[in-house]
Parts: structure tokens; sequence; C-alpha cells
């Protein structure tokens, strides 16, 4: 042990160990069970030191909760001033032109370094998505597009970094599009988000007043602007095709793909289009280092992220917590646990609607990243926790996601078109009961007819969800297809 | 006296004549590799000669001419002990630096080549590679003894494999020999960087085992039979060690089709422009995009307008994303782990690797793509005794570090 103390990595994380132990003690005050369970850790992890002379950082194997210095957003729940002065003061826009300075590169290389995986759904790594943006150009502009077209039903995290914390959001159009090399960065935000676009103007006209976008934008010498488009309400513009033929003016559908948005996007030009968390991370990442965010998480799975938490628990609420924190623990920290107590939890929606539901001894377990919850054949989608007590008729609240898809189809593509309607009432009869068993698979062969056959991922939004609940709730879905067979019989 | 001198000049212009044969400026010590090719040119014909003979097949013929030689190399790095297990019914060996229990240590598994019929992947050269990176890596090292063409088929070799990586990633095997499960890649080499590349991407799309491989190296992989015409195909088609031929050869034994077809499938006859099963595949191995510039010169792709429709139903496995790792779909690349790919410029197969660079990469997997301008196809194998090629020493070296600093 003495030969190891001379050791700086070892110093380190003896002053780490260290400054967890006024933690214990102020802990011991509550529960002794607390102080037992947390020293223990501690003991094992420093007897992995002394034992062998080589120096290797030890792999984190416990995830959450997040210290509140380590939190990117800072006025998630708008308690304080959410204008440009009291932006500054939390510490937005701060060395701003200092990291634009340093020029495109260091900027990709610093995304690429934390691990940032897009916010939006499908988890593509930011850094190598905005790379491919960074090519010469040909004489067409490049564009930014922000989709903050927010309509998944559960998910209302981007409304809050919009309403609340939206310099955050302006800033990392800045830095984001300094990145890529774009001209202007255009929000499309959601048309019913009234008084999300309200304060967002507002923070634009306020950036511009002050020189931190636009003409010279935060003295770099780099012009930038960045505008509000405002959708009209349809659910399919959050598909990035779709959206950009909404901003040009067209009707919201998908374009097929070839050629991408990378090469012909927003009138015509090259365009990346970004989700507003993704983007909104980008300046802290850059000021605080890609390392400092990479530290947080499971490997390829690092970060912050804001999880939404909604249904059956005492306190749904907007959280921003560690990638990789067990799904149970998050529940119960920060929404004050299912209704009822955990053993009243029949499933969760994992990651906003369109991700299949998981159940209960799934959710014991899991882990909330993007691999995790692949591996748990659902995905994190959006990171918009639905939570179901045993209260909960399942196959109702399915039948009515799909009746939702069924509205919001735009009507393109055969499979989607008439496939999700043909589910919307197969699931509301399986609701009653008044079907047969072989339509389980019926339906179930329907929604692999549906997946990867339409323009865009929103056919597969719509036929997961009905995949989840056949996978884990067959048993209830034909117990209660027997029991309206029998009151048939009993009325006959 | 004079019959004697002639004699002797004439069979040193017969020598020389066999020995030389043109090769790229830019390769690495050409003469040596002239001479090794020779070598093995000769191997190969008494194989082909025995087997017109009807004594025995010729790849037996070749392997067991590679087997006796590969025995005559001497061992290197003692002091790594080894021993040969079953895993799941597949033969392994495993190697493992002793001492040092307590900690817990890496793993790699490593898959030999050899056109997915030759190789002896516990003597020679594959035995000093493996040493050598249980040594350096301070890491357990499984190469896997999978059964060979013509005794088994495609896809006899695969499953093997994709058996012995469950095996190994098992929570009580790990334990068995201090592996953290955290830590552990796969790693092959030519053939071998085919059945890596399609290993790590079932393990990484199926839920059966608890641990994933964490990384996935591959040395001048082979990893599509659909285009024998790639640029590098094209401009590399006669340098040795892997000539175009011998690959189609090789690509025919392993599915199991006639050895007749190698003349089709060298000029793409079963992937012509009249082919409909074709139209969802192109894309995936379409050079002319998935190249950079300076890579494809001046090369076009070579497809016929007609060909023969009946080799793509006789041979199925053409079209098997496990046969052909290059051809699966974006969503089981990007489940892959992150990928290191060797290639070399006078290797008939640099563009599979390449183009499988580029694929992991649009599909968000992180990929280290090594190229080396002097390097030829087997260089890694030929980096020990008695060869000592400097490019594959180099390479080893290289694709250690790496190993050693992401693993």
């Amino acid at each position: 042990m003495l030969s190891c103390l001379g050791s700086p990595a070892l110093s380190r994380v003896l002053s780490s160990g260290a400054s967890r132990a006024p933690v214990a003690v102020a802990v011991a005050g509550a529960s002794r069970t607390s102080v037992s369970s947390n020293s223990a850790p501690q003991c094992r992890t420093l007897l992995r030191y002394s034992s062998t002379a080589q120096q290797e950082t030890p792999k984190k194997t416990k995830f959450g909760p997040l210290a509140d210095q380590d939190r990117i957003f800072t006025n998630l729940y708008g308690r304080h001033d959410w204008r440009l002065k009291g932006a500054l003061r939390r510490g937005d826009w701060y060395k701003t032109k200092e990291i634009l300075d340093k020029g495109v590169d260091w900027i990709l290389n610093e995304i690429k370094t934390s691990g940032l995986r897009g916010r939006g759904g499908a988890g593509f790594p930011t850094g190598m998505k905005w790379s491919f943006m960074n090519k010469p150009s040909d004489g067409r502009p490049k564009y930014l597009v922000v989709n903050a077209d927010e309509g998944e039903p559960g998910t209302c995290k981007d409304r809050e970094i919009m309403r609340n914390d939206p310099h955050k959001l302006i800033e990392g159009c800045l830095v984001a599009g300094r990145a890529m090399g774009a001209r202007a960065a255009y929000i499309y935000i959601r048309g019913e988000f009234y008084n999300e676009s309200s304060n967002l103007q507002v923070a634009i006209n306020e950036a511009y007043a002050a020189g931190l976008i636009g003409k010279n934008a935060c003295g770099s010498g780099y012009d930038f602007d960045v505008f509000v488009m405002r959708g009209a309400g349809a659910y399919i513009c959050g598909e990035e095709t779709a959206l950009i033929e909404s901003i040009e003016g067209k009707q919201g559908k998908p374009r097929l793909k070839p050629p991408f948005p990378a090469d012909v996007g927003v009138f015509g030009c090259p365009t990346t289009v970004a989700n507003v968390e993704t983007v909104a991370v980008a300046p802290t990442i850059c000021r605080r280092g890609g390392t400092w965010f990479a530290g947080f998480g499971r490997e390829r799975n690092s970060g912050t992220k804001l999880f939404n938490i909604s249904g059956h628990v005492n306190n749904p609420c907007t959280v921003e917590e560690e990638m990789s924190i067990p799904l149970k623990e998050l529940i119960e920290r920060h929404a004050g646990g299912v209704r009822g107590g955990w053993d009243n939890l029949l499933c969760v929606i994992p990651g906003g609607s369109s991700t299949p539901l998981i159940p209960q001894h799934v959710c014991d377990t899991v882990l909330m990243d993007f691999d995790a919850l692949i591996q748990a054949q659902t995905g994190l989608g959006t990171a918009a926790l639905i939570v179901m007590d045993k209260s909960t008729d399942v196959i109702r609240a399915i039948a009515r996601l799909i009746e939702f898809y069924k509205h919001e189809s735009c009507g393109q593509c055969t499979p989607c078109r008439e496939g999700v309607d043909w589910m919307n009432k197969m699931m509301w009869r399986f609701v009653k009961g008044d079907a047969r068993s072989a339509e389980i698979d019926m339906i179930w062969e329907i929604s692999k007819q549906i997946e990867g056959h339409t323009i865009c991922a929103l056919g597969d939004g719509a036929a997961w969800p009905v995949q989840g609940l056949i996978r884990h709730f067959r048993p209830l879905m034909e117990s209660r297809i027997a029991d309206f067979q029998q009151k048939q019989q009993a009325r006959a | 006296m004079k019959l004697l001198c002639g004699f002797t000049l004439l069979l040193t212009v017969a020598l020389a004549y066999y020995v030389y044969i043109p090769l790229p400026r830019t390769i690495s010590e050409p003469w040596k590799l002239m001479v090794l090719d020779a070598t093995f040119r000769g191997v190969v014909k008494m194989g082909d000669i025995a087997h017109s003979l009807g004594l025995s097949h010729s790849v037996h013929v070749i392997n067991s001419a590679i087997v006796g030689f590969e025995s005559l190399v001497p061992i290197t790095n003692q002091e790594i002990q080894t021993e040969d297990v079953l895993f799941d019914g597949v033969h392994v060996r495993v190697y493992y630096p002793q001492g040092e229990e307590e900690k817990l240590r890496r793993a790699v598994m490593f898959i030999h080549g050899g056109g997915w019929s030759l190789g002896a992947p516990k003597l020679g050269s594959y035995d000093s590679l493996c040493r050598q990176m249980s040594a350096d890596l301070n890491a357990v090292v499984v190469t896997v003894d999978y059964r060979m063409a013509p005794d088994v088929h495609f896809p006899v070799q695969y499953e093997e494999c994709v058996q012995a990586a469950k095996h190994l990633l098992k929570p009580e095997v790990l334990k068995q020999y201090s592996v953290d499960p955290e830590r552990v890649a796969v790693c092959g080499d030519s053939a071998g960087g085919n059945l890596a590349a399609a290993v790590a991407q079932r393990i990484g799309t199926e839920n059966s085992t608890s641990a994933k491989f964490k990384l996935q190296v591959l040395i001048y992989p082979v990893l599509q039979a659909l285009d024998f015409n790639t640029a590098s195909y094209q401009q590399n088609h006669n340098v040795p060690i892997l000539y175009r031929r011998l690959m189609a050869r090789f690509w025919l034994e392993y599915l199991g089709a006639d050895p007749e077809l190698a003349h089709s499938i060298m000029m793409n006859n079963h992937t012509a422009q009249d082919q409909n099963l074709l139209s969802q595949n192109r894309a995936k191995l379409d050079w002319t995009n998935l190249l950079p510039k300076e890579i494809r010169k001046h090369f076009k792709p070579v497809f016929p307008v007609t060909g023969s429709p009946n080799i793509l139903s006789d041979v199925p496995g053409l079209l098997d994303s496990r046969a052909s790792p290059l051809l699966a779909e974006d969503e089981v690349l990007r489940m892959a782990p992150r990928a290191y790919i060797m290639t070399g410029e006078h290797d008939v197969l640099r563009d599979d690797g390449m183009m499988y660079a580029r694929r992991l990469e649009l599909a968000g997997v992180s990929v280290t793509n090594d190229h080396y301008q002097d390097g030829f196809h087997g260089c890694v194998s030929f980096a020990f005794w008695p060869c000592y090629f400097s490019v594959g020493v180099n390479a080893v070296q290289n694709y250690i570090a790496w190993l050693d600093k992401h693993l």
C-alpha cells in the first residue's frame, strides 16, 4: 500500500474516495443500512488497487444519479430567467468565440470524442454525421435544420429546452453550424408549440441584438443566421425529409432516399437534420471537453440524457440523468416510484410511443441506454418513458396508439396507409375479444409487412407497439378472446 | 564437362524464368516474394498433378505440405502456456500468459485464414502470431481449429466459429480463464477475417450471449463473391500470393460448388446486369460509390449484359451474408463492434476491406482502416520465420498496438 501511495493515479483515486466519505457520513444520520451498503463498494474498489502494480482505470459499473454540477440544462423547470441575461449568468454563450476560433476540425473531434449519439431516436453518432457535411462546397450553401417537431405521444423534452433554456439551443445551432460549414439554421417547431416558439423567437432576437448570431457572430468573423419555421401540426413532419418538404412549402410527405438530405436537402442544398437536444448539448461538450461527456454512461452509450417519465408514476417529470442509469432507479428516484409500488408495475414503454413495451421482469434489470434496450427487444427512442401499472388495459392502450398512427399516416405508402388501418380495426376487436386466436398471428404478419417497407420510419413506429404487445402479452390476448367466446356461448 | 556446364546453364535459365514475375514497383521485398510464390506454385502444381492422377484431393496435398513445413518453425514466446480443448464440440487452442490469476485479463478470439481450406492454426506462423498477441497484450488468445473444405463446406466453418465464440463468451468460461467480459475481441485474417466479420455480426445482433465482442480486427478480409472485377481485382489479379483465379477457386470450394464455374464467376457472369436477384445487393458493394477516387483510379465496373442465370440458383451461398459479410443489412452492421481493418495496396481483396470499412462507417460504427501501400496478401502470415517480411512485421506490431490501446 505504501508503494502505491506515490502513484499519482492512485492518489487521485484515493482523493476521490476520500471525497465520498463526507457523503457517507451525511448519510449515516439517515440510515445505518445505507452506510454499510455505501462502504462495501468503496472497500472493493480500493482493494483492487492495492493488489496490482499496473495502473488501469477501473471500468464504471454504476450509473446515476447525476450530480447537479454535471447537468447541462440549467433551467429545465423554468425557475430562473430564461432570457439572455439569465442565460449568460448560467454560463451560456461563455467563451463561444473561442470555441468557434478553434476551428471545424477541433469541434468535430470533440463531438466525436464525446461519443454523443443523436437524441431524436435513431442514435446515429453525431460527430460522424456532422463530419459527413464537412466537405468542400460545390457552390451551394449548407443548412442546418433543427427538428423541433416533437409530436410523439409521451415525448415532451424538446419543448422544455425551447421554453426554458432557449439560448442553449441557439448557441448549439451556431456551434453545430460552424462545425459543418452551414450558413443558416432553420428550427422547425411544432405548430402547436405556441409558447415555445414565442420564447424561442424572443431569444433569437436577443441574440441578434447582442451580436451573438447574425453577421460576424460572436466576433468570430463567421456569419450565421437562425430562423424559426412553425409547422402545421402533422406528426409526419417529424420525419426528416417530410420536414424538409414542409419547410419548402410543400405537403409534408417523406421523400424517397437517395438522394439523401446531406446531398439534396432543404432548397436543394446539402442539409443536416438534427434533434434539439443533440444540438443544445454541443456547446457544453466543447466547453467542458469531449472526454468529460464520455465519462458518463457506458461505452458507445455515453453522456447525459433528458428522460420524460409519465404515466402511472407519483411524480411525472422531465429529468436530466446519466445515460445507462437503471430504469428502476430512474423511476424510483426521480418520478417518486410507480403508483402503488414497484410490484404494481405492469409494463413500460421506454422510448416514446413507437418503441415496443417491456414487462416488469425486464424493467427490473434493464439499463436506460441505446444498446441495452435494443438487447431487450425495444429501443431508447426519445427516452420518453410511459409507465403503466396493473390497472391498465394494455390491449386497449396499444389500440389507442394504433389509432393515433392511423390518423397521422400521410397516406403516401400503401403498406402504411392500408396496413395501419387494418391493424387499427383488428386491435379494437382484440380489445373486446371479438376475434380468433389465429388473428394474433395475422396481425403480427401485417406488422411485419409494414415494418421496413415504407418510405419513412414511421411505418415501423406503427408496427413496433403491436409487436411488443404480442411478444409479451399474448396470453392476455388469448384469454380475452376465450372469455368473449365463452360469453357468446352463454348468450346463445 | 561442357555438357555439364550447358545443362547447368539451361537449368538456371529455366529456374529464373519460373521464379520471375513482373511485380509492381512499390511492393515490399519483391525478390523474396518471387521465391516464396514460386515455391507455392510448385506445391500447388504438385497438388494438381496428384489430383489428376486420382491419388488425393489437391487441397490435402497442399495442406500436408504446409503442415510439414510449419512443423519446422521454431516456437517463439515459450513462456506462453497453451492447452488444446473442445469449445462446445469445436477444437480450439487457448494461449494464456502464466501467473497473475487474480487480475482480469483481456481475450482475443483468433480465426485463421487459408481460403477456408488451408492452414495449420496450431503450427508455424499462426502459432507464433498467437503467442505474440498473448505476450504483448497479456491476453488470453483462443484460436479456432475449424474443419476445412473440401471435407466440409459452408456453413459448417461459420457455425463452428459461432459455436466457439458463444462458448467463449459464457460467463463460466470467461471466469475460468480470468477474462473481463467487457474486453473480448474477435480477430481473423483473409478467410478468417471473413469468418470473424460474420461472427461479429451474428454475436452483435443475437441476444443469446450475456457478453459481447468489444472489437473486431479484420486483416485483409475477403468479404464478397459477387464482383471479381473490383478495382483491386483488376489491378492485382496477377500479383502473388493470392491470384484472382485462386480466390475464385477458394470461394467455390467453400460454397461446395463446381470448380468449373471459376471462369464464369471471374468474368462476373453470375452477376450480369440481367440478374433480378441482385438488385437490392448491388448498392452494398458498388465500389464506384464506396471507394475514394485515388483508390478507384481509372478502373470501371465489369458486368456483362447477359450472363449465366443458373449460377446464383445453383450456389445460393453467394448471396448469403453469413458467407459474404459485406452483403449484411445496415441494421446488422449498426450492431457490429468497433472495427480495425487492415488492407494492402497489392492485394486483390483490398477493395473488400475498404468497402466494408466505409459501410460500417455509414452505419455509425467506429472504424480504423490501416492501408499499407507496400502490402500484399499474406504479409502478416509471412512476418515470421523464415521470411520476416518487413511490411508484415510492421503490420503485426501496428495492429497489436491498436488492440492494446482499444481493448
